[in-house]
C-alpha cells in the first residue's frame, strides 16, 4: 500500500530525513520508533503532505503512485490520514462541521452518496461510542479549549469517521494517562482490519502492550537503522535507545 | 474632529527662541544643529487641539504662562540627597537649569573608555559617530518641541558606550530646574556601539511649587547586539509643564528597554519612539502615571516595527485621582514586509474619583501578514473582590485601597534596574496610595 | 481559439465575483444634475411636501454649506463633485403605489433577478420588504397584515404626508441637521427610504426589511429611514444592498435615526454588498453612512449587526447614544475588503445613563490590496454610574499586500465604570490549513471555514437566512484571494 524509497526531506535547510526506504501493506501495523529529534514525526508529517518540509529526494508511492506532488487534501481523500501529535485549534469551527465536510468530501471522492445532516448523525453518534466521547464535543470549537487527553480522543473519533487506508498516527501516545491510553488504543485495535494499514509513530513501547505490530522500525538520525518483529520494542523499552548506538558500532553501522 | 492643521501659530515657541541667547562659545558642531532646530521650530506650526495628536490637551497654560531661558544657578547637596542613587555615586551628572554642576558630577567609576559628558570633554575618536546620528532619531513627525529643544538646549550630555564595554553602573543624569518663570532644555544623547551594555537613568527634579517649562528630548542609538535600559524619571515640581521625547534606534538583534516613570508637573507629555530598525531586535516601552490633584498626563507612543523578525513589549499603567485626567495614544506600526513581528501592548487604567478622566487609544497599524500583534485596553476601579478579600482577612479599607493601588504600581516598577531607585518609587507609590486611601477613608 | 480581450475576461471575473452587477433598462423623469437652493425646492415640491419639511431641508442644506468633507478617515479617493450629481432619480413610469401590479414590470424583474420577490404571494412568510429603487420606494410589501397589529411600515415620503406628526416630532432627532458633513448633506436632499413605527407594547409580527437598489449611473443615493419602537415595544429589522458595475463611483450617502423608548428593544441587520469596484478600484460604491440609535428610555436596547463586504469606500460608524437608565447598546460587524477596496468603520458607544451596557465585537478581514480599519469611540459619561463596555475588535490578514488597523477611542470620565477593550491581528495559519486539508478539505474550503468560525460571534446574531446568505458572500468573495 505504502512504498517510501530513499525518501529525503528538510526543513529550513536543515536535513531531517536522509533516505528513508520502507513498505507497509494493507493489514499491517509498523511501528516507528526512535529518540526525539530521529526524525519521525517529520516522516509522518511528509507523506502526509505538511507544506513546511521540503522533500529533497527519493519517492513516496501510495499504491504505486507516486503522491508527493498531490496537495494534503488529495491525499486525505485517497484514503491518508495523519493522526495529529498537536492537533491544532480552529476557532469558532464546530467540529461536527468539520468532520462533516471532510467526510462528505472522502465519500463524493470514492462515489458514495454524501450525508445530509441526519444520516451524518447517525453516523458520528456510532463512532463517538468507539473513543467514549460525549456528543457535545461535537458542538465545540476544533480542539479548543480541549484537554490534552480530549484532542487525541478527538483525533481518533476523526480517524473512525473518514474511515483511511492508512493511518499515520503521530505519537497519539504521548501525554495519555493510562485510561485515555486504553481508550485510544481500544479505538484503534476496533478500526483495524484486513484492508487498512497503520504507522504508528512513538518514542515508548507502552502502546505497544495494547496495539500489537507487525514491525517494528527503529529511526535515528533520519535513518531507519534497525527493523525486527514486535519483540524489538521490548529490547528497546529494556535496553534503551544507547543500545542501538552502540550495537550498530559494534557492527560498523554508524 | 477636521485635521486641519493648527493655525500658524509658532509665535510662542518664536517668542522663546527670540528672547534666548545662546553660548556662542560652543563647538562649531553644536551651533550648526542649533541653527536648524531654530530653523525648523519657526517653520512648523504650533499644535492646537484641532490637530489629532494634540485633541484631549490643552496647552494654553503653556502659552498663557511667561517663561524666560533659566539663567545659571547651583544646587546644593541637600537639595538632592533625596534623589540620590547608590548604586551611581561614581557615574552621575548633575544639571542644574541645563548646565553641568561640577560640584555634585562624578563619573569617575564609568569603566574604561566609557564615556558621560559634554561635547567639549568627549575624546575625539567617539565624534565621528556622534556627528552623524546626533538629532538623526528624536526627529519624527512636525511637532515644533523636538527643534525647539535643539534650538534652545544648554549642555548637551553625550553618553558613549564602545564595542563589547558592558557599563555596571547605572549613569545616573540628574536635571534639575530651579526658580520661577524659567525654561530649560535638557538634551541627552545616547550612543551604544556593538555588543555593549549600559543602564541610564534621566532624572527631571523641581522643588515644591516653582512655575516652569521644560522640553526634554533624549536620543539612544544602538548598534548590534547592544542592550540599553534608559529609566526616564519625571518628579518636576508640582506646577511645572514638561514636555519630552525619549527616542530610540535598534540595530540588529539589539535590545532596547524604556521605562517612563511620571510623578510629578502640573501638565506633562512623554513621547516615547522606538524605532525597530533590524532583524531579531526587541523593544520594551513600560510606563507608570501616577496623578493627583488636577495633574494632566499625555503618553504618545510610537512603536515602529520597520524590519521582519522582531519582538516588542508595552505595558502602560496609569493611576489617575482627584480631578487628574490622563491621556494615552499608543501606535504600533508593522510595516510592510516586516513579518513575524511579535507585538504586545498593554494599557491599564486605574480610576481612583469620580471626577478623573482617562482617554486611551490604542492603535495598531498593520501591514503585513505574518504577525502576532495584540493590545489591550482597561479603564477601571480597584476590583471589589479584591477590597473585600482583604477587608475579609481584617485589613482596613484604607488599608486594603492603599496595598491594592500600590500592587497595580509595582508591575512596572518591580522591572526595574537598579535596587535603591526602585526602593524609592516605593516609597513614593505608597506616599502616593496612602493620600488616596486616607481621602477614601474619609469620604 | 479566439482570446477574451483582456477587458472582457476582467468582465467575466467581476461578473462571477459580483453577480448583482447588472444594470436594467427604464426610463427616468428628467431632473437636471447639481446642488443648490432651487434644486432643494424643487425636490420637496416634486415630492408635495409639507413646509416644515422644505425649511428642514433648507436649514441642512445651509449648514453643509459651511462644512468641509472630512478628511480624517483612513479613506484615499477623489472627492466627488457634488455638483455632478444628481440628486433625485426617479423612474419614469411613477407609480401611485395603490397595488403591486402597477409597478414597472422591468422593476419588479429586476427585484426578482436580485432574489427578493415583492409579489406578496411569492414571499417567504414573516418577512416584510420595502424596496428602494434609486430614489424612490416602489414597494411596501405585507402592509394590511402590519396595520392590524398597529405597526406602521412604509416609505418615508408616505411618512411624511401621513403620519407629519411623527416626523415632526423624531426626523432629525438623533441626527440632527448638522451632524457630519454627509449626513447633513442627506437631510438636504434626501429622496426616499423607509420609515417604521411599533405602538406601545407591540412586538412586531414580523421581521421588516429593506432592499436598497442603485440603478442610474448619475444618480447619488440618498435614502433616510426611521424607526420609532414605543414603549415596551420590539422590532427587528433587515436591509441589503447591491447596485451595477459601473466604470464611475457613485455615492450613495444615507441616514438611519432608531427610537427606542422605555424597555423597547430595536434589532437593525444589514448585509451590505454595493458594487465594491473592479480589481484595479475602477468604479465602485462611496458609501459614506451616517447610523444612531438612542435608548431613550430606561432598559431599552439597541444592537446594531452589520456584513459589509462591498462598496469601493465605507465610511459608517452605527452607533448607540445610552441615555435611559440600564440601557444596552450592541455592535456586531463584519467587516472584509479585497482588492482595492477601503474601509473606515466601526462604532460609537456614548454612555449617559446609570448601569448601561455596550458590547463590541468587530472582525474585519483584509485580501487583496485592500485597507481596512477599525475606528470606535466608547465613552463613559460622569453619570454613567456602574456601566461596562466589552469591546474586542480582530484583525485578519490574507497576503502581503493588504493593511489593518485599529482606532479605538476610550474615554471614562466614571470611576464606577468599566471599559475592556482587546484587539489581536492575526494570520490564517499554515498549520490550520494543513490540518483541515488533511481532514479531506481543499484550500479554499479550509479558508472559508476559518474564516466563518473568525466570523461566528456576529453571524449568530443575523436571522437565519441573512446568516447563511452572508457566509456565502464571504466565501465568494475571497474566490482566489488566498494562496
Amino acid at each position: 500500500m505504502l512504498k517510501i524509497i530513499n525518501l529525503r526531506a528538510e526543513v529550513e535547510g536543515e536535513e531531517i530525513l536522509k533516505g528513508i526506504n520502507l513498505e507497509i501493506n494493507a493489514g499491517e501495523v509498523h511501528a516507528i520508533m526512535g529518540p526525539n529529534g530521529s526524525g519521525k514525526s517529520t516522516l509522518a508529517k511528509v507523506v502526509a503532505g505538511h507544506p513546511a518540509y521540503e522533500v529533497t529526494g527519493g519517492q513516496v508511492l501510495y499504491n504505486g503512485e507516486d503522491i508527493l506532488e498531490m496537495d494534503p487534501d488529495e491525499r486525505a481523500k485517497l484514503g491518508i490520514f495523519l493522526a495529529f501529535q498537536y492537533p491544532v485549534e480552529v476557532p469558532g469551527v464546530s467540529n461536527s462541521m468539520l468532520i462533516r465536510q471532510g467526510v462528505n468530501n472522502i465519500r463524493k471522492e470514492r462515489g458514495q452518496d454524501e450525508f445530509d445532516p441526519l444520516e451524518f448523525e447517525d453516523y458520528i453518534r456510532e463512532k463517538l461510542e468507539l473513543v467514549e466521547m460525549d456528543e457535545r464535543f461535537l458542538d465545540r470549537s476544533v480542539n479548543e479549549g480541549f484537554s490534552g487527553g480530549e484532542k487525541k480522543r478527538n483525533e481518533i473519533l476523526q480517524l473512525a469517521a473518514m474511515q483511511p487506508k492508512l493511518a499515520l498516527m503521530d505519537e497519539t501516545d504521548s501525554g495519555l494517562d493510562i485510561d485515555a491510553l486504553r481508550i485510544v488504543s481500544s479505538g484503534i485495535n476496533k478500526i483495524r482490519n484486513s484492508e487498512n494499514a497503520f504507522m504508528l509513530v512513538t518514542h515508548y513501547q507502552r502502546i505497544l502492550n495494547y496495539i500489537t505490530p507487525d514491525k517494528v522500525h527503529v529511526l535515528m538520525g533520519g535513518k531507519i537503522v534497525k527493523s525486527g518483529g514486535k519483540e524489538l520494542a521490548l529490547e528497546l523499552e529494556d535496553k534503551g535507545y544507547d543500545w542501538i548506538v552502540s550495537d550498530l558500532m559494534v557492527n560498523g553501522e554508524a | 474632529m477636521t485635521d486641519t492643521k493648527g493655525e500658524n501659530k509658532t509665535s510662542f515657541l518664536a517668542e522663546l527662541l527670540n528672547k534666548s541667547k545662546f553660548g556662542a562659545d560652543e563647538p562649531g558642531f553644536l551651533q550648526k544643529v542649533r541653527k536648524t532646530g531654530a530653523e525648523r521650530t519657526l517653520s512648523l506650526p504650533f499644535p492646537t487641539s484641532k490637530v489629532e495628536e494634540w485633541r484631549q490637551i490643552s496647552l494654553k497654560p503653556l502659552e498663557r504662562g511667561e517663561f524666560f531661558q533659566a539663567e545659571r544657578t547651583a544646587v546644593n547637596e541637600s537639595e538632592i540627597s533625596d534623589f540620590l542613587f547608590n548604586e551611581s555615586s561614581q557615574s552621575r551628572i548633575v544639571l542644574s537649569n541645563g548646565r553641568v554642576q561640577d560640584s555634585l558630577t562624578n563619573v569617575s567609576g564609568l569603566v574604561g573608555d566609557c564615556f558621560a559628558g559634554t561635547f567639549a570633554d568627549m575624546p575625539d575618536k567617539y565624534r565621528k559617530n556622534v556627528e552623524k546620528r546626533f538629532n538623526s532619531v528624536a526627529q519624527y513627525g512636525d511637532d515644533p518641541f523636538v527643534p525647539f529643544n535643539t534650538a534652545t538646549f544648554g549642555d548637551v550630555i553625550f553618553v558613549y558606550v564602545p564595542k563589547n564595554i558592558q557599563e555596571k553602573a547605572p549613569l545616573h543624569i540628574m536635571h534639575v530646574t530651579k526658580g520661577d518663570a524659567t525654561y530649560t532644555s535638557p538634551r541627552v544623547f545616547i550612543f551604544a556601539e556593538r555588543h555593549s551594555d549600559i543602564t541610564v537613568i534621566e532624572d527631571f527634579i523641581g522643588f515644591d511649587e516653582s512655575t516652569y517649562f521644560n522640553t526634554a528630548v533624549s536620543e539612544t542609538v544602538l548598534e548590534d547586539e547592544a542592550h540599553v535600559t534608559h529609566v526616564k524619571l519625571q518628579r518636576e515640581s508640582t506646577n511645572a509643564i514638561h514636555i519630552s521625547r525619549i527616542a530610540s534606534h535598534l540595530g540588529r538583534g539589539s535590545n532596547y528597554n524604556s521605562y517612563t516613570i511620571s510623578i510629578g508637573a502640573k501638565l506633562f507629555r512623554n513621547e516615547p519612539l522606538a524605532l525597530v530598525d533590524d532583524e531579531n531586535a526587541h523593544a520594551t516601552l513600560d510606563g507608570l502615571v501616577m496623578l493627583r490633584g488636577d495633574q494632566v498626563a499625555d503618553t504618545h507612543s510610537i512603536l515602529d516595527h520597520l524590519k521582519p523578525n522582531c519582538t516588542s513589549h508595552q505595558l502602560h499603567k496609569v493611576i489617575a485621582h482627584d480631578t487628574a485626567k490622563s491621556v494615552f495614544n499608543g501606535k504600533i506600526f508593522v510595516r510592510k514586509d516586516s513579518q513575524q513581528i511579535d507585538a504586545f501592548q498593554e494599557n491599564r487604567n486605574l480610576l481612583l474619583s469620580a471626577d478623573a478622566t482617562v482617554f486611551t487609544k490604542p492603535q495598531l497599524e498593520i501591514f503585513a501578514d505574518d504577525v502576532k500583534c495584540s493590545h489591550g485596553a482597561t479603564i477601571g476601579q480597584l476590583s471589589q473582590d479584591e477590597l473585600f478579600y482583604l477587608m475579609s482577612r481584617g485589613l482596613s479599607q484604607a488599608q486594603s485601597t492603599q496595598m491594592l493601588t500600590y500592587g497595580f504600581a509595582l508591575e512596572v516598577i518591580d522591572n526595574l534596574p537598579v535596587e535603591s531607585l526602585r526602593d524609592q518609587l516605593a516609597v513614593e507609590v505608597e506616599r502616593f496610595a496612602n493620600s488616596v486611601s486616607a481621602q477614601k477613608a474619609t469620604v | 481559439m479566439s482570446k477574451l480581450s483582456e477587458a472582457e475576461a476582467v468582465e467575466v471575473a467581476a461578473a462571477k465575483k459580483y453577480k448583482y452587477g447588472f444594470k436594467t433598462n427604464i426610463e427616468y423623469e428628467d431632473f437636471p444634475k447639481g446642488l443648490n437652493e432651487d434644486i432643494i425646492r424643487e425636490i420637496s415640491k416634486r415630492k408635495n411636501e409639507p413646509d416644515f419639511m422644505l425649511e428642514f431641508r433648507l436649514k441642512s442644506f445651509h449648514n453643509w454649506l459651511a462644512m468641509e468633507e472630512p478628511e480624517w478617515p483612513n479613506l484615499h479617493y477623489k472627492k466627488p463633485n457634488y455638483n455632478d450629481i444628481q440628486y433625485y432619480s426617479i423612474p419614469k413610469k411613477k407609480p401611485k403605489l395603490d397595488s403591486l401590479d402597477e409597478v414597472d414590470p422591468e422593476i419588479l424583474e429586476t427585484y426578482n433577478k436580485l432574489g427578493i420577490p415583492l409579489q406578496e404571494q411569492k414571499m417567504l412568510a414573516g418577512v416584510a420588504v420595502d424596496a428602494v429603487f434609486d430614489s424612490v420606494s416602489v414597494a411596501t410589501t405585507f402592509k394590511e397584515k402590519l396595520a392590524e397589529a398597529g405597526v406602521i411600515f412604509c416609505s418615508i415620503s408616505e411618512a411624511i404626508q401621513e403620519h407629519p406628526e411623527l416626523i415632526k416630532k423624531y426626523l432629525g432627532s438623533v441626527v440632527p441637521a448638522n451632524d457630519n458633513f454627509f449626513a447633513t448633506l442627506n437631510s438636504a436632499v434626501f429622496s426616499d427610504g423607509s420609515f417604521c413605527y411599533v405602538p406601545k407594547g407591540v412586538t412586531c409580527p414580523m421581521e421588516l426589511s429593506t432592499y436598497f437598489r442603485i440603478n442610474n449611473e448619475n444618480s447619488g443615493q440618498f435614502e433616510r429611514t426611521l424607526i420609532i419602537a414605543e414603549e415596551g415595544s420590539s422590532v427587528s429589522y433587515l436591509e441589503g444592498c447591491t447596485a451595477p458595475m459601473f466604470d464611475t463611483n457613485q455615492l450613495h450617502a444615507a441616514v438611519v435615526e432608531l427610537v427606542a423608548l422605555d424597555n423597547a428593544e430595536i434589532r437593525y441587520s444589514t448585509v451590505q454588498n454595493w458594487y465594491p469596484g473592479d480589481e484595479n478600484g475602477v468604479g465602485g460604491i462611496f458609501n459614506f453612512v451616517t447610523k444612531r440609535g438612542i435608548c431613550r428610555g430606561v432598559n431599552s436596547k439597541i444592537s446594531w449587526t452589520q456584513v459589509e463586504t462591498g462598496s469601493a469606500i465605507t465610511w459608517k460608524y452605527p452607533s448607540v447614544i445610552l441615555k435611559g437608565d440600564n440601557s444596552i447598546g450592541e455592535f456586531y460587524s463584519v467587516a472584509l475588503t479585497n482588492d482595492m477596496q477601503q474601509a473606515d468603520t466601526g462604532t460609537k458607544m456614548i454612555h449617559l445613563g446609570k448601569n448601561t451596557k455596550s458590547t463590541i465585537v468587530s472582525k474585519g478581514i483584509s485580501a487583496g490590496k485592500s485597507q481596512n480599519s477599525y475606528r470606535g469611540l466608547v465613552k463613559i459619561g460622569k453619570k454613567a454610574d456602574g456601566s461596562r463596555n466589552y469591546s474586542v475588535c480582530d484583525s485578519m490578514l490574507i497576503g502581503d499586500q493588504c493593511g489593518a488597523h485599529t482606532f479605538p477611542y476610550i474615554e471614562s470620565n466614571n470611576s464606577s465604570s468599566s471599559v475592556e477593550h482587546e484587539a489581536t491581528t492575526s494570520k490564517i495559519g499554515e498549520d490550520q490549513i494543513f490540518y483541515l486539508q488533511q481532514r479531506g478539505l481543499d484550500e479554499e474550503e479550509a479558508i472559508s471555514l476559518i474564516i466563518n468560525g473568525f466570523c461566528k460571534e456576529v453571524f449568530k446574531e443575523l436571522p437565519m437566512e441573512f446568516a447563511v446568505e452572508a457566509t456565502k458572500l464571504l466565501a465568494i468573495k475571497l474566490e482566489g484571494s488566498v494562496g
